[in-house]
């Protein structure tokens, strides 16, 4: 009897991908809905915003770079890292990103660009003195993984309008005071509309931040799957895990500042985080990862 | 991938393209004619290393039958892993025709135990240059390697100019991943 694969589906990290989604969805419209009911002139914010996220989206990968002092390195400065992602892509049929490198001790990688063919994943020099050949392997397949789910572009899509509350936030006094200046005829109203705008936004703001970074830690589940199915060693992973979350829990306190900018693209967070983490962290917890390998090597051995 | 596999971070892998690989037996003797090139009696199936005891079962099989079959089938086989820990099942012998149904019966082998995914590569040795055909995309190229890390890329897209009319080509050079000291002499 013919198998098609060794690995099943995982509906259950679909349907709490999709139903987070959904909900940040309808959170949106309503949002919208309520601005639209209030008259908020929504074509100017939206448009500064718009060009702000479309800036990022466009450069996303040049300013990661910049900000993390990563290089992009050639074939010959790193020769075995490159074999390693061509062997990869070759396999996934994955395009083949650019590779950079990072100058830090602390084992860490990240991957950038709104699509595969602006990709570029980068990894840390702690992470190639630290790591085996194939355990490295693993995580630059976990990087691929994101680059082939485009995360970068469904993150950045999935922030906008939350992007848009948190300025309506910030700006409150800017912008109560303007709402209140235009409201003409309805001078007496003006600021008791910016006031429930304001306490929308919160609300939407709050909300949608939970719900991205719940989206966040599903997308690392999903890339921690990816890597798995890409590689064919889901324990090569997990220990590659074990090993980077050991060393940054470790280093973190000296390398806060300057991990900080990149923190939310590493594969294993560089901030220590205690309790309230769960809930606005951007990875899910090392255990829940593990036994999520754990999962798929007992699939493999069916 | 599609789109929805995207959104929802799904990953799968395509199953082994095998259809095209038997073409390059009738593709030999215009290899010989058109490239001056002889088949030096070595190919190689390159398959990923898998986590699971069934992969190791599925090798050793594909070991064991090539082995019991040496009268119809003149190859003998050996056995290399190389530095990124993939597995070469290289089979030796001169006719190319009978390598590539050695290379079929792994094929198969896999495509059984679920493991048509690992097939990586088969690599195809011609003494000046090496076919390479990708179990991905179903198609060849060549491979010059000259050195350490180093290849003759203008010689690879002569010979794939040439090869182009006979057998399916990877058009886009992109695609032509090396694969840098193919450990032939490492077998038994």
């Amino acid at each position: 009897m013919a198998k098609q694969r060794w690995y099943g589906r995982d509906a259950g990290l679909t349907f709490r991908m999709g139903l987070v989604m959904f909900l940040l969805a309808a959170l949106y419209l309503a949002f919208i809905a309520v601005l639209l009911a209030l008259r908020v002139p929504m074509a100017f914010l939206i448009l500064i915003i718009g060009v702000m996220l479309v800036a990022q989206f466009f450069f996303s990968d040049k300013m990661v770079l910049a900000a993390t002092g990563a290089r992009v390195v050639t074939r010959q400065q790193a020769p075995d890292l490159h074999e390693i992602i061509d062997r990869l892509c070759q396999m996934s049929d994955i395009p083949r990103p650019q590779v950079a490198i990072m100058d830090t001790d602390m084992p860490n990688a990240f991957a950038t660009g709104r699509d595969p063919r602006h990709a570029v994943v980068t990894v840390t020099r702690g992470l190639m003195r630290r790591l085996e050949p194939d355990e490295l392997e693993a995580v630059l397949g976990h990087e691929l993984s994101h680059v082939k789910n485009r995360d970068v572009a469904v993150m950045t899509v999935a922030s906008f309008f939350a992007t848009v509350a948190s300025i309506l936030v910030q700006q409150f006094l800017w912008f109560g005071l303007w709402g209140g200046g235009m409201g003409g005829r309805r001078r007496g109203n003006g600021g008791n509309a910016a006031i429930l705008i304001w306490l929308v936004a919160i609300v939407v703001w709050a909300l949608s931040y939970l719900l991205i970074r719940a989206l966040s830690r599903y997308r690392e589940l999903a890339a921690d799957r990816g890597s798995a199915i890409i590689t064919g060693q889901p324990s090569k992973l997990a220990s590659a895990l074990v090993k980077i979350s050991q060393q940054v829990s470790r280093t973190a306190d000296r390398d806060l500042r300057q991990t900080d900018a990149a923190a939310a693209f590493f594969i294993v967070p560089a901030l220590r985080r205690d309790s309230l983490a769960a809930l606005i962290s951007t990875h899910p917890p090392l255990n829940v990862r593990l036994a999520q390998l754990e999962r798929l090597s007992r699939e493999m051995e069916r | 991938m599609g789109f929805m596999d995207a959104l929802f971070g799904r990953t799968r892998t395509r199953p082994a393209r095998v259809d095209a690989i038997f073409r390059l037996s009738t593709a030999e003797p215009d290899l010989e004619e058109k490239l001056a090139v002889r088949y030096a009696g070595r190919l190689a199936v390159v398959l990923r290393d898998m986590e699971a005891s069934r992969f190791a079962k599925v090798l050793q099989e594909a070991r064991d039958i090539l082995a019991r079959s040496s009268q119809d089938l003149p190859v003998t086989v050996g056995d290399a892993t190389d530095k990124l820990h993939f597995h070469w099942l290289i089979l030796n012998g001169k006719d190319l025709t009978a390598a590539l149904t050695g290379a079929r019966l792994i094929e198969q082998l896999a495509e059984e135990g679920g493991f048509s995914d690992a097939l990586l590569a088969a690599m195809a040795d011609f003494n000046q240059f090496c076919l390479i055909y990708s179990y991905r995309h179903g198609r060849f190229y060549p491979f010059c390697q000259t050195g350490p890390n180093h290849r003759d890329q203008s010689r690879e897209i002569r010979v794939s100019a040439v090869l182009n009319p006979l057998l399916p080509m990877e058009p886009d050079p992109g695609q032509w991943y090396p694969l840098w000291d193919p450990p032939w002499d490492a077998s038994a």
